[in-house]
């Protein structure tokens, strides 16, 4: 099963991600980190990210790239935060595949979920703004994109949070309203 | 006249074409088309893009819309929605959001159906 929760800067994605896994119950409980610290912007991130979960009893992997491969000791449900830094790294790392990404990530990620009761993936929604940016921008936003309206394809429930309240856009609570 | 909004890259006319029944080849792009080829065109997507034009040209938005509505009333009409980023430095680019942003409230207020697509994933929000 697949869970799709995307939201803004801040919306609180991440927050109610993690609230998702642990009402799921006594299951094992994976952390994919998916951001490469490169300055203190990025650890004081991890830093405010690890506090919100101290509680919660996960385990945290650090994965960059090929989240496929991973392998689990026992199967429980598995939270990666976030598929937007995946996708940097996937794109622009010297150990990622920067040919057809959008299909490969999809590709890893439902291998990923095979592995796992359930996988929740949290992402990013930048889609908004209204800006026409440099050819180059506007690839990586396309990629971004797609890799979006793939998994929502393959996901069974898509979530958008905003300011912390989830709509659920595909299956859970309100989506006899969505329409085919 | 149906109103189709959503972020960049969401498969706002892909949802259209699939909910409407029209081959994405009858989508006219609002980027570029004239007033002529969008008053007789079934669906156009860009629409946003076509207003960002006419206020650039000095031209008056409520008009325009008004005329095209007029000699296409079940037109389907795409845009993105473009007021969530941070507020532009630039006084144009704030306008445009605006102004353009403002438009499509009217377009929202008179159209018979308004669509969100988020995700390829369709709601009917009136």
């Amino acid at each position: 099963m697949i869970t799709l929760v995307l939201g803004g800067s801040g919306s609180g994605k991440s927050e109610f991600a993690e609230d998702y896994v642990v009402g799921k119950g006594s299951l094992p409980r994976y952390y994919i980190a998916t951001m490469v610290p490169m300055d203190e912007e990025c650890e004081k991130k991890v830093l405010r990210h690890r506090d919100m979960r101290k509680e919660k009893q996960f385990q945290t992997v650090e994965r960059y790239t090929h989240v496929g491969d991973l392998s689990f000791e026992e199967e429980g449900i598995i939270l990666l935060d976030c598929m937007s830094n995946l996708l940097a790294n996937e794109l622009y790392r010297k150990e990622g595949r920067n040919k057809n990404t959008a299909h490969i990530i999809v590709s890893d990620l439902v291998t990923l979920a095979s592995k796992a009761k359930e996988l929740v993936i949290v992402s990013n929604d930048v889609f908004c703004e209204g800006k026409e940016y440099d050819a180059f921008t506007m690839q990586y936003l396309d990629c971004f994109a797609s890799v979006h309206r793939e998994l929502a394809k393959v996901a069974d429930q898509v979530v958008e949070v905003v300011y912390g309240i989830p709509i659920y856009e595909k299956g859970g609570i309100g989506h006899e309203t969505t329409c085919k | 006249m149906k109103l189709v909004v959503g972020g960049y890259g969401q498969g706002k006319a892909a949802f259209a074409c699939e909910k409407f029944g029209f081959r994405a080849e009858e989508v006219v792009d609002g980027r570029e088309a004239s007033l002529e080829e969008l008053a007789a065109a079934k669906v156009v997507r860009n629409y946003h893009l076509y207003l960002r034009r006419l206020m650039e040209q000095g031209e008056s938005l409520e008009k325009a819309n008004d005329e095209l509505l007029k000699r296409n009333p079940h037109v389907i009409l795409i845009a993105d929605e473009i007021g969530c980023g941070l507020v532009p430095l630039e006084a144009a680019e704030r306008e445009y959001r605006d102004v353009v942003g403002h438009l499509l409230c009217k377009v929202a207020a008179e159209a018979e159906q308004v669509y969100r697509v988020f995700c390829g994933i369709g709601r009917r929000i009136k």
